[in-house]
């Protein structure tokens, strides 16, 4: 293991130690998990990042169970639109699920793990496909966030959401007809776990490879079955799940990675495991490198490299590689802290997670699907779950730094500040603060001593421990008098709307 | 050469590089496997405008421009008794001037415009080693890069960071504009974003809160300060443009996918009175693996139409000698179909819309019996043709700027624009450099002077102003009361301006 990668001592785990901790691993850090992780020290604050949590599924219950609905009712039937409605609705259910297991989750590093992964291997909601097979991928994604990647990559790459994403179940081929779509291998080798270069700058696979890999993966479709008549609403339903079949295979040789064989969907990710793992923990290593220590123009490749090994020393135990790498020196170096930019969705669900917005998820749950809610203002950011806007995903640390981009996220980090930021219920027609910025200034550590404020919204909210900078909102707060309402809410904007706080 | 170290390696000499308050995005931003170089040049300017319409997918080639009278087409798109890809001779719109090819039938507006002299058409478009991702596809096609590098800026934005370097804090307008609210690779620079992103009723910061450049080092903070202020200036201004004019009398296709009202939008704020030089706009689900007659029919259609109701709006605004369009995907789709739909492909055609261009079929047409070991076209056209050919005839550049910042080499160009360059120089030469008491800067032939030349340092300030003759096609400063050190000379005569760093060492 390179020196980088050893643990730091127990006593370089001080107060920023532990915010940058906490900042990097959960979305939106509260103070308190910032003050109990520098009492407990960084073993114990691991153990609680690392404890698996069970999320409420009380409002996507209806989705579960791996079965979808369509309807065979001519399209010019008004029940046609009220299936699209629910259709598009469940899209919304499962995207408010996902929001609010970020605002509501423990200390736990499950929800950060999660994302990164659905933002590693993005796939969609819309056209042809349906949530309930996004939901199945994102069950793996949070079962399996800190596991074993090859079953990860497997599960993911065959699972329904990412087969009908990326085409799979159009790919088909028998003696009469070949129908092979090279989509899905082209993307599972370029994005999903091997990208387009080596170390070296060579190509990692030919297009020969995606032709081998695209007919392995035929066989996959989507089965309909009819299985329900409600004859109160005389709809006819029916079910869509992926299935394989041998039929749909193409059974012949293919020479994957220098593997000959009659290989069928599931043999690849293992070809590709034993054949490239050099490779493939190279790419992974880089992901993680940028996601949790800096932007690659700061780091180095023998850093990427040790993470790489660790990888593999592992054997591609996630969980293990995280660990060691969250207690690494690599990791507290002092260079890298606060320099990562949050996603749309780290800055707003994040925001709402610090300031402990608890009537958020009762908002959601009785929110009807199409109102002015959180959805669509990820949806304004370009960032919302199950929407990518290509295959390669979403955009990443300063990309999301565009003129346009700043200045809406700063505007609307103000509004939510001063507590103007309001939710229109559009069933009802009413207008909803989303919360009391004096009740928020009391959880975050709300204190009459201009001092204390001014110290708890730097350390805590910002993450940054400097004294010219406390000093300045000291000063900015106490320059004129005003109530302690009216301070507070001046603090929590003063921060908020900083530079610092679009970092993390 | 990566390029940060390229950068460090020629800060002592880029006059880019010297501008004081410029975001230092390259430092801190991922650096590609391997880059565009950077140079200090002069830039030329004028007030064309290129809007690029962006066919996201993969458009099918065969079936846009399609070869009537090829049996093989015939034979190949029909792949077995069930599935015929073809597209019906009987069903295609004639193109004047050949007999072999003709338009899809839902190409009938573009056919139209074609019939004015307002299409040029580019067959066989690529590029060496075409890589059929999307991701990667638009990537190389956005950022003028070769299949093998990987670069993280795009061709726009470094072109318009070399043009409008000296007005990064004083340009009112937004440089370019990407409709939507999803920012991609088109504008990034190597220093900075150079574009925005567009929809009314954008939200802007009105101040930045609590901030010091000591902590995090002047870099990141300063970014974010910038794009925060530009951001707001920027909206503010094109809402402004855009709410000042009514809307045009276009027919547009609202498909699903907003490209229709995003291409009205764009009307409106041209004749607004913003001077954005570049847009982009992206369009459709030309990704046709399956349903593809369909789907391929109403992709062209609405494309074909939204950019007829464009034309027409800038014909009737008076501004369509300096509105150009063009229109490109990824990469084209593979000649044997399968299933309900076509595979990805390689060489696509390529069109320029506008009054100013020379309309006309360009290149030859890929051949359905000359197909690739993977059964793809042979493209014949490399796309860095297209943009050299706009860089130099619709924007008045010269290779001497644009090389090797904007494009990694030379491209040979088309002649698809009929407006020459309206620029003050056209083979910028500045000399000697350094200089010591004198510069000589030579100026496009047919300028008569004077001149007016104003030396002002890195901070935009005017030190010096001189009415100078041209003459034997170049200006002679006298720089000999300029202290040492790095300066802009920017130049106008009449409507005409550019700028040129020089260098006065002793």
């Amino acid at each position: 293991m390179i020196p980088e990668l050893e643990p730091i001592t127990a006593s370089e785990f001080d107060a920023q130690a532990a915010s940058h901790l906490l900042r990097r691993t959960v979305i939106g850090a509260r103070s308190s998990e910032i003050r109990l992780a520098l009492n407990t020290g960084l073993e114990a604050t691991l153990n609680r990042l690392f404890t698996p949590f069970d999320p409420d599924r009380s409002s996507i219950q209806h989705m579960i169970g791996n079965k979808v609905w369509s309807e065979s009712r001519p399209h010019s039937s008004p029940r046609w639109y009220g299936f699209f409605d629910e259709k598009n609705g469940r899209y919304t259910d499962l995207r408010q699920w996902i929001c609010r297991n970020i605002v509501t989750s423990p200390t736990s590093l499950q929800e950060r793990m999660t994302l990164m992964w659905h933002m590693h291997f993005p796939s969609s909601c819309g056209g042809s496909h349906f949530a309930e097979h996004c939901l199945d991928q994102n069950e793996v994604m949070r079962k399996l966030c800190l596991g074993d990647l090859r079953e990860l990559v497997s599960q993911v790459t065959l699972g329904q959401a990412m087969q009908i994403y990326l085409d799979g179940v159009h790919s088909y081929w028998n003696d009469r007809e070949n129908a092979v779509n090279e989509n899905h291998a082209r993307e599972f080798l370029e994005i999903h776990v091997l990208g387009h270069s080596s170390r070296t700058g060579q190509p990692l696979c030919s297009q020969q490879d995606i032709v081998s890999i695209a007919h392995a993966f035929t066989g996959t479709h989507i089965t309909e079955e009819w299985s329900a008549y409600d004859a109160a609403s005389d709809d006819l339903l029916r079910d869509r799940e992926c299935s394989w079949s041998a039929h749909r295979w193409d059974p012949r040789d293919k020479n994957i990675m220098g593997m000959v064989g009659p290989w069928k969907p599931t043999d690849v990710v293992n070809i590709l495991f034993q054949q490239r793992s050099s490779d493939i923990a190279w790419w992974f290593a880089k992901r993680l490198c940028e996601e949790f220590i800096a932007r690659p123009s700061e780091t180095s490749p023998h850093e990427v490299e040790g993470i790489a090994d660790l990888l593999l020393t592992n054997d591609f135990d996630i969980g293990r590689t995280m660990r060691t790498l969250l207690s690494s020196k690599l990791f507290f170096d002092r260079r890298f802290r606060l320099r990562l930019v949050k996603t749309p969705m780290h800055l707003w669900l994040g925001s709402l997670r610090i300031l402990e917005v608890t009537d958020i998820p009762d908002f959601f749950l009785d929110s009807p699907r199409h109102g002015d809610d959180l959805i669509s203002r990820l949806a304004a950011f370009g960032h919302l779950p199950y929407e990518p806007p290509n295959v390669s995903g979403w955009h990443r640390d300063l990309d999301w730094l565009t003129p346009s981009d700043v200045s809406r996220r700063i505007a609307q980090c103000t509004k939510l500040a001063e507590g103007k930021l309001t939710f229109k219920n559009e069933s009802t027609n009413w207008r909803v603060n989303l919360y009391n910025p004096v009740q928020v200034i009391d959880r975050v550590g709300g204190m009459n001593n201009i001092e204390a404020l001014s110290q708890t919204l730097c350390n805590d909210v910002l993450g940054v421990d400097d004294t010219d900078l406390i000093q300045r909102l000291h000063s900015q707060l106490r320059s004129r008098p005003m109530s302690l309402e009216t301070r507070q809410q001046q603090g929590l904007s003063s921060v908020m709307s900083s530079p610092f706080y679009q970092l993390f | 050469m990566k390029r940060r170290n390229f950068l460090r390696s020629v800060v002592a000499t880029s006059a880019l590089a010297a501008l004081p308050g410029l975001p230092t995005l390259a430092r801190i931003m991922h650096a590609p496997d391997a880059g565009m170089g950077w140079i200090s040049a002069p830039v030329n300017s004028n007030n064309n405008i290129l809007v690029v319409i962006r066919l996201f997918g993969g458009n099918d080639g065969l079936n846009t421009l399609i070869p009537i009278h090829d049996d093989e087409y015939y034979r190949i798109r029909r792949d077995t008794a069930s599935v015929d890809m073809s597209i019906k001779a009987e069903s295609t719109l004639p193109i004047p001037g050949t007999t072999e090819l003709a338009f899809h039938p839902s190409l009938k507006p573009l056919s139209t415009l074609f019939n004015e002299n307002k299409v040029a058409i580019v067959q066989g478009v690529g590029y060496p080693n075409m890589d059929l991702s999307h991701f990667r596809g638009t990537n190389i096609w956005l950022s003028a890069s070769d299949s093998n590098v990987f670069e993280t800026t795009g061709w726009m934005g470094r072109f318009l960071e070399l043009r409008h370097h000296e007005k990064l804090e004083s340009a009112t307008d937004p440089f370019a504009i990407e409709m939507g609210d999803k920012m991609g690779r088109a504008f990034v620079g190597m220093q900075t974003h150079m574009g925005i992103t567009y929809e009314t009723n954008t939200p802007i910061a009105e101040k930045v809160g609590l901030s010091t450049e000591n902590i995090l080092g002047p870099d990141l903070e300063a970014l974010i300060h910038r794009q925060a202020k530009d951001g707001k200036k920027f909206i503010r201004r094109t809402d402004s443009a855009v709410n000042s004019v009514p809307y045009g009398s276009g027919e547009y296709y609202n498909g699903p996918g907003n490209f229709g009202k995003s291409l009205r939008t764009i009307s409106r704020s041209i004749r607004g009175g913003l001077t954005t030089q570049l847009y982009i706009v992206h369009t459709g689900q030309f990704d046709t693996h399956s349903n593809q007659q369909y789907d391929h029919a109403q992709q062209l259609d609405e494309m074909s139409t939204n950019v007829l109701a464009f034309q027409r709006e800038m014909e009737e605004a008076g501004m369509a000698d300096r509105v150009s369009m063009l229109i490109m995907s990824e990469f084209g789709r593979r000649p044997a179909p399968k299933a309900t739909g076509t595979d990805h492909g390689t060489a696509a055609p390529v069109f320029v819309v506008g009054s100013s261009v020379n309309g006309g079929l360009y290149g030859v047409p890929p051949s359905v019996h000359d197909l690739n070991s993977d059964g793809n076209l042979h493209w014949h056209v490399d796309f860095r043709s297209i943009y050299a050919s706009a860089l130099e005839q619709w924007f008045g550049d010269d290779p001497t700027t644009y090389l090797p910042s904007v494009l990694p080499r030379q491209f040979p160009t088309i002649p698809l624009f009929r407006t020459p360059s309206s620029s003050l120089t056209s083979a910028q030469n500045v000399w000697p450099s350094p200089c010591s008491n004198t510069v000589n800067i030579s100026v496009t032939t047919g300028t008569t002077g004077p001149v007016r030349a104003t030396i002002t340092d890195m901070n935009g300030r005017p030190l010096r102003v001189y009415d100078a003759e041209v003459s034997g096609g170049a200006i002679q400063l006298n720089v000999s009361s300029v202290s040492q050190g790095m300066y802009v000379v920017q130049l106008a005569s009449g409507a005409l301006q550019t700028s040129v760093p020089i260098i006065i060492r002793r």
